[in-house]
């Protein structure tokens, strides 16, 4: 009943949803979680395509991207850390110095 | 049936953390959203005959990167100040997602999916998991654990005062 | 032929001589003049040794078993040529003629060595000598020694080059190399504002006589299908080609030779010209550059003889420039002015001999007058020298005592030039005279009244250049003493160095004419004539146009009319007695100072006014040509700013504009940039799925 098209349509709604999110957003730590909500969405799409294939492939992927966004995860709030002592705000728009 | 039910009340959970996320003006709240949006999304991946990284999940994400979130936030002043975001960025960010969601939509239509075929147990299971990290993904994982690795060590760079 | 085959080092060594000073003539300008000196005396001495060998060997070669060929020199016995081939040039290839024939256009480096351009080699190398060796003392004080040395052998080098050119490509580059060295030396004084101006004046006025030039060329070669000379001169007379072309392309390049010849309109370069330092107006504006123009005429006299339209042209212009420059110089205060207008007027009776179709006479005058202007000018540059620069007549006068030797040069000079018997000018003028007025008789459409014409313009002119060439010496020699005290002091006779060619050339004003003695005198046919006959290609002088050459042989032959022995003596009585007048008249007026002058010139103050101010053809040029011709520049240059300029402008400012406008993307923050891509993917993915 609960058919593939199921887990790709929610997967697209919460993509869709941490897009706004990471565009729309002034904090940066926001923004950052809007990333990783999007990030999640695509660990969905993939476990759920492995599992209508019955490829455990999908699976392995989606521990690698883990992986990857922990270690990221760890990054990002230290850059943030430096970005907030440094800017003294968490707004990401005193980030502006490629501005014209 | 109780599939389906748990699997809306699951979705619909995820979604509304998600919301939360994206448009409570409080940040503590909105980590929370997330957070719950998170264990909901672990849920589904239980649900997905992958137990071992539904677990994961959980503690990777609901654990660990939303306290590192929640921490930053507390510790630092995260009160948003300064000027909105830009109305045009905004109207845009919307037209251009919401166009966004109509083409995934359009993909997943042309496509021909069915309902998920059935799977035996062994599928998902921490042995074919183990398995599979240590003979075909070797490489992979090997490199995963220098890039955490690496990621620690550029976390204490990162955040060192400047030392006079 | 071994003096023939070595030719082409005539030309070669001054030039070397010039390449020599200029690039290390500057080592030398402070301290080691003499040895500026030497290179550029010597290589102008070497030059004219070989060119003696040659005329010598001309002179005593046996055309009757000569053979056709040694080595790269060709001979042409008919016309007593030696033509050296040195190396190929331009060979273009064989084309269609505008006749339908073919033709070769296939230039070399050909110098030639005939009569004629014998009699041009003796006159440049031996009077050049002489002007190079005066210059030594006149220029030793000033500034740019060794400039003025290599430019002078540039000069030389080009000159030569002019002379000796077998075709008219090579000819034509001596042609443009003494325009060039003109300008370099009249310009010679360059922080002067006038003396810069005059050289540029020059320079154009040439230029555009050369348009004239290039364009017969082009006629030439695109009808005779060659540039070669003789072969042009042959062409011309075998009747072949439609007299129209040989109308234009002989009045085309006459335009040439009146640029360079200074003969109107284009003769108003040569007055201003004497801003240059006049050892240069000697030999440039007097013996040899000016003289180029009446050389090509001679030279073409094939292409001349087949149209009689052409000779009335040039003998025409001619004419009315011998009448107008010499009442120009009635009025001149200025000793260079003087003579400069005197030599316009000059060369304007060789143009009227070459226009009646006496070339040999023509080029006679081209010799004599090489001598006694050459002399004038070295006198006038020795009164100017001893008067420390001073060349205002008014300001002269009772130097006869103190500087005696230029005095004396001076005055052979002048009479050379007004025509008295014996003297040298006088052959040359009364030839050209005779010729003038004789035209009418023979066929070609001269007609006899404008030959009368002709010979009455010419006596008024030869009266007038008696008249103004004696003022001269008398204001500048007699009259009464109006020198100023400054100049006074420093009055002395010139160094031996500058006296010394004086002589020489005195000499050779009285002298060098009895290679022209009339027939009527000897009861035959002259050296001078005799010399240059082989260079003619119509015997006596025109032809009709009709038939062609064996026409125009037979009916030239006719045209050595015998006519009366009275008549003849009666026109040599009538130029000598206007040469008298004119000396009598002149000496009744200056010799002592006299109220005539001042009277008539207040009397008669309007035509005065008008021949002191040249008649103001400068003025009219000025307002005719120039200022029409600044204002189309300007709005060229307008069009050019504005429009070209402004294109490409608009197409850089249109980026400039379109930058300003886009950077408005590059905002910084980098939500925008992925907006930007989010917008980019939705495009992708509407394309591929």
């Amino acid at each position: 009943m609960i058919t593939i098209g199921h887990y790709l349509v929610l997967a697209s709604f919460l993509f869709v949803v941490g897009l706004i999110g990471a565009l729309t957003r002034k904090s940066a730590i926001i923004v950052f979680l809007a990333i990783e909500l999007m990030l999640n969405s695509v660990n969905l799409v993939f476990l759920a395509l492995g599992r209508y294939f019955g490829q455990l492939d999908g699976a392995v992927f989606v521990f690698f991207i883990m992986a990857v966004s922990a270690a990221e995860a760890a990054i990002g709030v230290a850059i943030t850390v430096a970005f907030i002592r440094r800017n003294k705000t968490t707004a990401i728009d005193a980030a502006n110095l490629m501005k014209w | 049936m109780t599939f389906a039910v748990v699997f809306f009340a699951v979705a619909f959970l995820a979604f509304i953390g998600a919301l939360t996320l994206v448009f409570h003006r409080h940040p503590v709240i909105a980590v929370l959203g997330m957070a719950a949006a998170t264990v909901s999304i672990g849920v589904l991946y239980v649900m997905l005959h992958v137990p071992f990284l539904g677990l994961f999940q959980m503690i990777v994400y609901a654990g660990a990167v939303m306290v590192i979130a929640l921490y930053v936030i507390m510790a630092l002043g995260p009160e948003e100040s300064g000027p909105q975001v830009g109305t045009v960025q905004t109207v845009l960010t919307y037209a251009a997602s919401l166009l966004f969601l109509l083409q995934l939509y359009r993909v997943l239509i042309k496509s021909e999916i069915g309902p998920m075929p059935a799977v035996d147990e062994a599928f998902g299971s921490i042995q074919a998991f183990g398995g599979a990290l240590v003979s075909r993904y070797a490489v992979p994982f090997e490199l995963a654990s220098l890039l955490l690795l690496g990621a620690m060590v550029g976390a204490v760079v990162l955040s060192r005062r400047q030392w006079q | 032929m071994m003096p023939v085959s070595l030719l082409w080092l005539i030309p070669v060594l001054p030039l070397l001589g010039a390449f020599v000073n200029g690039v290390f003539g500057w080592k030398w300008e402070k301290d080691r003049r003499n040895v500026i000196s030497a290179v550029a005396l010597g290589s102008t001495a070497l030059s004219m040794v070989l060119a003696f060998w040659n005329i010598a060997t001309l002179w005593a070669t046996n055309w009757a078993s000569v053979p056709e060929r040694v080595g790269n020199v060709t001979v042409d016995a008919a016309h007593h040529a030696f033509a050296l081939h040195l190396a190929p040039w331009l060979p273009v290839g064989d084309f269609l003629t505008g006749l339908g024939g073919r033709g070769h256009f296939n230039v070399e480096w050909l110098f030639v060595l005939d009569p004629l351009s014998a009699v041009m080699l003796f006159v440049v190398t031996f009077v050049g000598f002489l002007i190079h060796v005066y210059s030594v003392g006149y220029m030793a004080h000033d500034q740019g020694y060794f400039r003025y040395f290599a430019y002078l052998n540039l000069f030389m080098a080009m000159m030569l080059t002019l002379v000796l050119g077998g075709n008219y490509l090579v000819m034509f580059i001596g042609w443009e190399g003494v325009g060039l060295c003109s300008y370099l030396l009249i310009g010679f004084y360059y922080q002067k504002d006038f003396c810069a101006d005059a050289g540029k004046k020059a320079f154009l006025t040439n230029r555009i006589g050369d348009m004239g030039f290039a364009a017969g060329l082009m006629l030439i070669l695109y009808y005779f299908g060659t540039l070669d000379m003789a072969q042009v001169n042959a062409i011309a007379v075998g009747g072949t080609i439609p007299p129209w072309v040989i109308t234009a392309s002989a009045i085309l390049l006459f335009v040439g030779a009146t640029g360079k010849s200074a003969q109107m309109p284009l003769y108003v370069w040569l007055p201003d010209a004497m801003a240059g330092p006049t050892p240069v107006s000697a030999l440039i504006h007097a013996a040899t550059m000016v003289t180029s123009g009446v050389y090509l005429v001679a030279r073409s006299n094939g292409l001349f003889s087949m149209s009689p339209t052409a000779l009335m042209v040039v003998a025409g212009v001619g004419c009315f420039t011998a009448l107008f420059a010499a009442s120009i110089g009635l009025v001149q205060n200025d000793i260079k002015k003087v003579l400069a207008y005197s030599t316009v007027s000059q060369l304007g009776y060789m143009f009227l001999g070459v226009g009646v179709g006496a070339y040999a006479a023509g080029v006679f005058h081209l010799y004599t007058h090489a001598f006694f202007k050459a002399l004038l000018f070295l006198g006038s540059g020795a009164v100017i020298h001893a008067m420390s620069g001073e060349q205002d007549i008014r300001k002269m006068g009772q130097l006869f005592q103190k500087i005696p030797q230029t005095y004396r040069t001076f005055l052979i000079g002048c009479i050379a030039i007004a025509g008295i018997p014996l003297f040298s000018g006088f052959f040359s003028k009364d030839e050209i005279l005779w010729k003038a007025l004789t035209s009418g008789d023979g066929p070609g459409k001269f007609g006899p009244l404008y030959s009368k014409v002709l010979f009455l313009v010419g006596a008024s002119a030869a009266l007038m250049t008696a008249f103004y060439m004696f003022r001269l010496l008398y204001l500048t020699f007699f009259n009464s003493d109006r020198v100023s005290e400054e100049a006074k002091h420093h009055l002395h006779e010139n160094p031996k160095v500058m006296t010394v060619p004086l002589w020489i050339l005195a000499v050779g004003a009285v002298i060098c004419g009895y290679v022209g003695l009339p027939k009527l005198w000897t009861g035959s046919e002259n050296v001078w004539e005799r010399w240059l006959e082989p260079t003619l290609y119509v015997p006596g002088g025109h032809g009709e146009m009709a038939e062609g050459a064996h026409q125009a042989a037979a009916s030239g032959a006719e045209a050595l009319v015998h006519h009366s022995a009275a008549m003849e003596w009666g026109a040599m009585g009538l130029s000598v007695l206007v040469a008298v007048l004119g000396i009598v008249w002149a000496t009744m007026w200056y010799k002592r100072e006299t109220e005539t002058p001042s009277r008539l010139a207040q009397a008669l103050s309007g035509p005065y006014k008008v021949l002191l101010n040249k008649y103001f053809v400068d003025e009219i040029y000025f307002g005719a040509f120039i200022r029409p011709f600044v204002s189309m520049s300007r709005i060229a240059s307008g069009v050019d700013r504005w429009l070209v300029d402004g294109t490409v402008n608009v197409v850089a400012y249109s980026n400039e504009v379109l930058g300003m406008l886009l950077r408005f993307f590059q905002t910084g923050y980098i939500r925008n940039y992925g907006l930007f891509i989010l917008l980019g993917v939705l495009v992708l993915l509407y394309f591929y799925f």
